[in-house]
């Protein structure tokens, strides 16, 4: 087996944990294509009001309208109307393990969910296709007035607080896939903390693609009110199938006043799928947002977490690692907007590319006249191990004030004879020297997660990259 | 020979291929036909014509880039009057191993209009060929003060020496200078290249340029592109050549309502070149910048050596600055880095120099003029009026 035919096995072996399907639930409806009436249907469903019926019909005029995006990926191999749009499950929603069908909650136990929530979580919501299977939060945490239920259930309960947050980060016409999005949302999170509240463990929510040539729309708003904190936890995966299966969520992100919320994205989508994910905070005054987002799964993404300084003084972090493996093509990267004084923002974006994969880091920062003081990096890393893969690294840096420091810096290259042979002489074979570099140039996002979820993915990174370079 | 199409931007990866914007495109009638009749008609040489005639069907396919549009609508561009001598005109000189030069390295330039306008209007270009081993010494180019078409080719053969000042004066407002050139570095060659390019108002400058260095040759081009017009320049360094090493240092100085959209190319194709793109600038009032420079290391480049840092230094609250630093890598033996800086003069800097007597205006406008040392050093140590006068042209618009 040549080297590369060898990444190639390690990468799928990488992966079987991920890796298996299920039958389809007895219970589900299978919806194929995109056209109003499947819109109408989906929110009749979900006995939405008019309003919402009214959003999605005017957002899926805009997309039928709207271009592909003129950068990025290539996407004409994608037909959405091939694409299984919403999957209606016909078994009711849980707050209970023990209430969700037996084939669901097999999924989840394999891929750890239920025993993460005991151990480490403050409170779990778990989508399995179109829907969201179970939501769970702490007593103690509900009792301090936090609201954490999948966004249908708080278009239902909470019409006010929805309909005030929904779509006020993106509009349907910021580009194809939020119109998209917007059109045909289903599932997602809603998450409300109230003001001063510190939540002291993450809450998490996991969404899981389980048939071929599905796609998941769902959509997520987090409102952290003032003085609050916050950690929430997405992760992602999917079986493989040889059809395409297509990913287009939506997060919008409020950081009021003084509040702080991070943001951990672990992305391990299936490697036959399209991940086009959107996702922004607006951040307001003296507020903070940290993005944490690893990007390892899909075959083809488009994601660049964005962060709108409006408020005096308000801080954007984002540290962002990702790996392209073999038929991997990942455009990723961060947005900034500094609208205000005294903003600031750091970002540190590192990407590993093997086996023929693409890794492209697309930056955007803007720094407005109005953002007087205001003070920004970006750092952007890119380790190629292999002589078959690529790294692109374009970020773009608009500043429009005098009154500014802005710093960029980028670097690409391997894993040096020197830096083995350092190791080596202290006594590590190839393979550890090459496996503690690689880890070393990921460590800052890694640490940047919860212990238990660092862990897991120093074991998904030992099988998808220290026996492929040894 | 074979054509080398030079895209400016690669976008594929093995089975991948990457989305670029494509501009929307206008078609507008200025008698161009008969105007490009003329020219032929009245051309001396039939291999040049012969090559025109060529291009003209392809220059007629594609419309003005609406993102990029220029006024046709000036006295220079009625019919008839472009394809006016304007300066030199010895490329109507230019023998069959020019053009055949001119074939092979063919590219996109600022925009592939602009570039095909260029060739097919010429009203001046410099066809300037070295002899092996020759050090033809310091070469002078000048420009009229009228509108410009300009088609040159540099080529330099192997072992020769040239130094060459292009100067583009900008005495005259409402001008559209559009100029295509090509250097051809051959082995161990060696070419200095400083551009001083004055923009006035209402002006409209593209310069589409394309260098490639053989084995063992050497490169410098530094550019200043200073005033209140439109400037767009395009430049494609292609290391073709092992060992091959480049400079560049383009310079801006942005003043009134400027606009200068600067983008250059380093293409690594040849292993242990090394090419360093160091842009500089200074942006005051209404004006804006945006400098893209890219480092592309094909696969096969190993040991290549890129670095590529820009610095812009804002003297107003209403400036513009937009940089897009890239980097594409195929090879992973390489040391590719790059770096940008935006920023204003710190408070510290002031204080120093005031202390030291001189006014608050003064100490920045000296702040200023050290970002343009490289260049005013080059030029003094090759033609200390044209140093001087390029000193006392950028220190009148700060």
């Amino acid at each position: 087996m040549s080297d590369i035919q060898g990444m190639i096995y390690d990468l799928q072996k990488g992966q079987e944990k991920y890796d298996f399907r299920n039958k389809q639930a007895a219970k589900s409806m299978v919806i194929p294509g995109l056209n109003e009436s499947i819109i109408r249907e989906i929110s009749e469903s979900k006995r939405e009001p008019q309003w919402m019926l009214e959003q999605r019909i005017n957002a899926f005029k805009i997309y039928e309208t709207w271009h592909e995006p003129n950068f990025g990926v290539d996407l004409s191999d994608v037909d959405l109307s091939k694409i299984v749009t919403y999957i209606h499950p016909r078994y009711k929603k849980a707050t209970s393990w023990d209430d969700v069908p037996l084939e669901i909650k097999d999924t989840f136990e394999k891929l750890g969910i239920p025993q993460a929530e005991r151990m480490a979580l403050s409170g779990v919501g778990a989508q399995y296709d179109s829907e969201v299977v179970y939501h769970n939060i702490k007593t103690e945490l509900e009792s301090q007035g936090i609201i954490f239920l999948d966004t249908e259930s708080a278009v239902r309960n909470y019409p006010d607080l929805v309909k005030k947050y929904f779509m006020k980060a993106f509009s349907p016409s910021n580009h194809r896939y939020s119109a998209l999005n917007n059109a045909i949302w289903s599932g997602g999170t809603f998450l409300y903390i109230p003001p001063n509240v510190d939540v002291k463990l993450p809450l998490q929510a996991y969404f899981r693609m389980n048939n071929e040539g599905m796609g998941q729309f769902e959509h997520s708003i987090i409102i952290a009110d003032e003085g609050s904190r916050l950690h929430f936890v997405e992760g992602c995966s999917a079986p493989y199938y040889n059809a395409i299966n297509f990913h287009a969520g939506m997060v919008e992100i409020f950081v009021k006043k003084g509040a702080r919320v991070k943001y951990s994205t672990i992305q391990n989508w299936s490697k036959n799928t399209y991940n086009l994910n959107s996702k922004r905070a607006i951040v307001d005054q003296d507020g903070v947002m940290e993005w944490v987002t690893g990007s390892m799964g899909s075959h083809k993404s488009m994601t660049y977490p964005t962060s709108i300084l409006r408020g005096k003084g308000a801080k954007n972090e984002t540290i962002a690692v990702s790996f392209a493996g073999p038929n991997q093509h990942l455009d990723t990267g961060s947005k900034v907007f500094m609208f205000a004084p005294y903003t600031s923002s750091t970002v540190d974006s590192r990407s590993i590319s093997l086996g023929g994969g693409w890794s492209f880091y697309r930056g955007w920062l803007k720094v407005d006249e109005r953002a007087k003081g205001a003070k920004a990096t970006v750092r952007c890393n890119a380790l190629m191990l292999d002589n078959e893969s690529r790294s692109d690294t374009i970020p773009l840096i608009e500043v429009f004030t005098d009154d500014a420091d802005v710093g960029h810096e980028a670097k690409v290259g391997r894993i040096s004879d020197e830096q083995i042979f350092y190791l080596m002489s202290r006594g590590m074979s190839e393979k550890e020297a090459k496996s503690i570099i690689v880890r070393g140039f990921i460590e800052p996002f890694a640490k940047e997660l919860p212990l238990e979820y660092a862990i897991e993915l120093n074991r998904l990174l030992n099988l998808e990259v220290e026996s492929t370079i040894g | 020979m074979n054509t080398l199409y030079a895209k400016t931007v690669r976008s594929g990866h093995k089975n991948f291929k990457s989305v670029i914007h494509e501009p929307k495109r206008v078609f507008e009638s200025y008698s161009e036909e008969e105007v490009f009749k003329k020219i032929v008609k009245e051309s001396k040489n039939t291999l040049l014509s012969g090559y025109q005639q060529k291009r003209f069907d392809e220059y007629k396919e594609i419309g003005f880039p609406l993102f990029r549009r220029i006024n046709l609508n000036r006295p220079d561009f009625k019919a008839g009057n472009f394809g006016k001598p304007c300066g030199s005109n010895t490329i109507s000189d230019i023998d069959e191993q020019g053009i055949e030069l001119i074939k092979k390295y063919d590219f996109e330039g600022t925009d592939r209009k602009y570039l095909l306008m260029a060739e097919l209007f010429s009203n001046c270009g410099y066809y300037i060929k070295t002899q092996d081993d020759q050090d033809a010494g310091i070469i002078k180019l000048w420009y009229d003060d009228t509108s410009i078409f300009e088609n040159s080719l540099f080529s330099l053969k192997p072992g020769s020496k040239a130094v060459i000042i292009r100067q583009i004066s900008g005495n005259y407002s409402d001008k559209l200078r559009n100029g295509v050139i090509r250097a051809i570095i051959e082995r161990n060659a060696e070419l200095v290249l400083i551009n001083i390019i004055k923009t006035a108002k209402a002006d409209s400058i593209s310069e589409s340029g394309y260098f490639s260095l053989s084995e063992n040759s050497r490169l410098k081009v530094i550019e200043l592109s200073a005033g209140q017009g439109k400037f767009v320049s395009n430049y494609v360094y292609s290391m073709d050549g092992k060992n091959s090493v480049l400079r560049s240092a383009p310079m801006f100085m942005g003043s009134d309502e400027s606009v200068s959209d600067i983008f250059h190319t380093v293409k690594f194709n040849a292993p242990a070149a090394i090419g360093v793109l160091e842009a500089k600038g200074v942006l005051k009032d209404r004006s804006s910048c945006i400098f893209r420079g890219t480092l592309d290391i094909n696969k096969g480049a190993f040991d290549a050596d890129g670095k590529e840092s820009s610095f812009t230094l804002s003297l107003s609250p209403h400036a513009r600055m937009q940089t897009i630093p890239g980097l594409l890598v195929a090879e992973n033996k390489v040391n590719a880095s790059h770096a940008a800086t935006l920023g204003s003069i710190s408070e510290d800097k002031l204080y120093y120099m005031m202390n030291r007597g001189f006014s608050k205006a003064q100490a920045k406008k000296l702040i200023s003029m050290g970002i343009f040392d490289e260049l005013t050093e080059a030029l003094d140590s090759y033609d200390k009026d044209i140093a001087q006068e390029t000193v006392d042209y950028v220190y009148s618009i700060l």
